[in-house]
């Protein structure tokens, strides 16, 4: 965590911080707050369960803060290990429960006004049944967003003028930046948060008013979006990749009070992604390349949902 | 030529192009990335790429505190000098501290490119040379080509600001583009900064040059695509929508909690460890990593 919040909680974010062999990775902790054991990668699949006995065993001899432990840490468990971090004996005062009007930093805050909204993405195969792999996300994705008052005052702004209207670019380009497949570094809009490259941009969706339901609009339209690593994605770790998803949209969305109350809608199109690493050929195993991950190429249709305000 | 003119040209005379650089002790060295780009030249076996990879792992994950350090002794050093009246003392100190962080900085890049050249052959070491030679020579036949349609493209602009109808008006568009073309040449981004001088030409033609966009350097992936839900209600959607989901993803049958609090309070409870998943520094909540 970049900002750990004051306190014990926040002391306990800066531990990790400290032990830890890389921004991301995989620990356990005892129920003192203190991490007994990292690892970034593992040898094979029979090293991942030999890495949960091997903590589970350490647990059993540090559960608390009754004596020192130092924090293990390993790039691959269990053959690539790193040095210590010793005990440096501090206690954390570990409070039961966030106070009340406390946040709680694990959770992400949802702006004053926004709505939140989930989306889900399927691949689909040349027989039209969805890829039955769920486990990784080149295959099925849920993410959540949120669509800002604002851009929902920017619709309710031009549906005044009745009839059918375009929706805000911005309202598309945040349908069109979470509807794709893959994982975070492959968002075609990503922008230089994720290191990536828009190489083209089309947003054109349209509103219809229904005129026996006020409030509620039909939506239709296209995104396409196309996007690859910029210089610092390409200087970070030799990354290359290209993805590009074309979506047809339909939907609904409802609106009551100035404010949007429900989003509906659907898309489908065509994906294609390409994602390569620097991995020896042939190599399979994927627990030893978490950080990279594993090379991605495919060309599939693929379905979306995004759901806002359904009970 | 109007004065003003005058004063303009002066300011858009070529930017430097990247210069030479004087020959750095490391030049003798290749970086890993520069070694497994080459693999194929080289015939860079499998092992070879394996413990490259693991030493620059290795490596770079020692010297993340160290980056770490550098980035915030220089954060404070600039706010500490954006103040009205800077302690020396305290900014000598603050430099003293920068230098040792970037100076284990630049330990840690050289062991990486000592150690991983160390991983090659005498053989390959040769044919990585020849390669970086050739690989130089291409990029100064580039760079001079580009210098001379640079100068060829700015002495055109001079000559359609000297043929203006009303001398010693420089059009407001061109003046922009080429305050832009300036800009580009100091970032180094030369293919950018060229299409920026085309379109102040195109302007002194003339000509209105269409807004530039992005290349299309992709095109649209052709497969069957799937039918439209067709929908006539967004409750009928919404249903089509929940048949996409699937119901029993594998990692929504782990009940993470993304409170620490509470995932402490859980293992006190039942004596039992907490397994954490971090994600580059943050908690991500349930969102895309």
């Amino acid at each position: 965590m970049a900002n750990p919040p004051s306190g014990a909680e926040g002391r306990i974010y800066r531990h990790f911080r400290e032990t830890q062999p890389a921004p991301q990775g995989i620990g356990v902790m005892n129920s003192a707050g203190k991490v007994l054991t990292w690892s970034l990668m593992f040898e094979d699949e029979d090293q991942l369960t030999a890495f949960f006995v091997h903590t589970e065993s350490r647990f059993q001899k540090f559960p608390d803060n009754t004596d020192p432990v130092a924090t293990e840490r390993f790039m691959r468990f269990p053959a690539h290990k790193l040095p210590d971090v010793p005990d440096d004996g501090s206690h954390f005062e570990i409070p039961a429960a966030h106070a009340d009007g406390e946040t709680c930093p694990g959770h992400l805050p949802i702006p004053e006004g926004a709505l939140p909204a989930r989306v889900f993405g399927r691949a689909f195969g040349d027989n039209g049944e969805p890829a039955s792999n769920s486990r990784s996300q080149d295959n099925y994705i849920e993410d959540r967003f949120e669509i800002p008052k604002s851009i929902q005052l920017k619709f309710l702004k031009a549906a005044e003028a009745g009839g059918n209207f375009a929706v805000p670019i911005e309202l598309g380009r945040i349908l069109a930046s979470n509807a794709y497949l893959g994982h975070l570094d492959v968002n075609p809009l990503g922008g230089d948060q994720t290191g990536a490259e828009t190489l083209g941009e089309t947003i054109e969706l349209f509103a219809t008013a229904n005129p026996e339901s006020p409030g509620l609009f039909r939506i239709s339209g296209r995104t396409i979006a196309a996007g690859g690593p910029n210089a610092r994605g390409r200087g970070n770790d030799g990354r290359d990749w290209e993805h590009i998803v074309h979506l047809e949209w339909e939907g609904f969305i409802e609106t009551a009070d100035g404010e949007y109350t429900r989003v509906t809608l659907a898309a489908h199109g065509a994906e294609k992604l390409r994602w390569k690493v620097n991995r020896p050929a042939g190599d399979e195993n994927d627990l030893a390349h978490l950080p990279a991950g594993r090379s991605l190429d495919f060309i599939a249709p693929v379905r979306y949902g995004v759901s806002a305000g359904n009970k | 030529m109007n004065y003003r003119i005058i004063a303009f040209l002066a300011s858009i005379s070529l930017p430097a192009l990247a210069q030479q650089q004087p020959q750095q002790s490391t030049s003798h060295l290749f970086p890993p990335h520069f070694i497994v780009q080459q693999a194929e030249a080289i015939g860079l076996s499998e092992e070879q790429h394996k413990k490259i990879r693991e030493i620059v792992e290795s490596i770079q994950t020692e010297a993340a505190p160290v980056q770490k350090k550098v980035e915030t002794a220089n954060r404070e050093m600039n706010e500490l000098l954006a103040s009205d009246s800077p302690e020396v003392e305290e900014a000598l100190e603050k430099l003293d501290e920068l230098l040792d962080a970037e100076r284990m900085m630049k330990r840690a890049q050289l062991e990486i490119l000592i150690k991983a050249q160390g991983l090659l052959t005498a053989e390959q070491v040769g044919q990585l040379r020849q390669l970086k030679t050739q690989l130089i020579a291409q990029q100064q036949k580039n760079r001079q080509e580009l210098e001379q349609r640079l100068q060829q493209k700015i002495r055109k602009v001079q000559a359609g600001m000297e043929s203006l109808s009303q001398p010693g008006e420089i059009p407001e568009k061109v003046r922009q583009l080429m305050e832009k073309f300036g800009a580009l040449m100091k970032q180094g981004m030369h293919d950018e900064a060229e299409a920026t001088l085309d379109r102040a030409i195109q302007i002194l033609g003339g000509e209105t040059p269409a807004d530039p966009k992005p290349q299309a350097s992709f095109s649209i992936p052709k497969v069957k695509i799937p039918d439209p839900f067709a929908a006539a209600t967004p409750v009928e959607l919404q249903e089509k929508i929940e048949e996409l989901r699937v119901k029993d993803v594998a990692w929504r049958k782990i009940e993470w909690k993304t409170c620490l609090l509470e995932g402490l309070a859980a293992s006190q409870k039942e004596n039992k460890p907490i397994v954490l998943w971090m994600f580059i520094d943050r908690p991500i909540d349930d969102k895309r990593c």
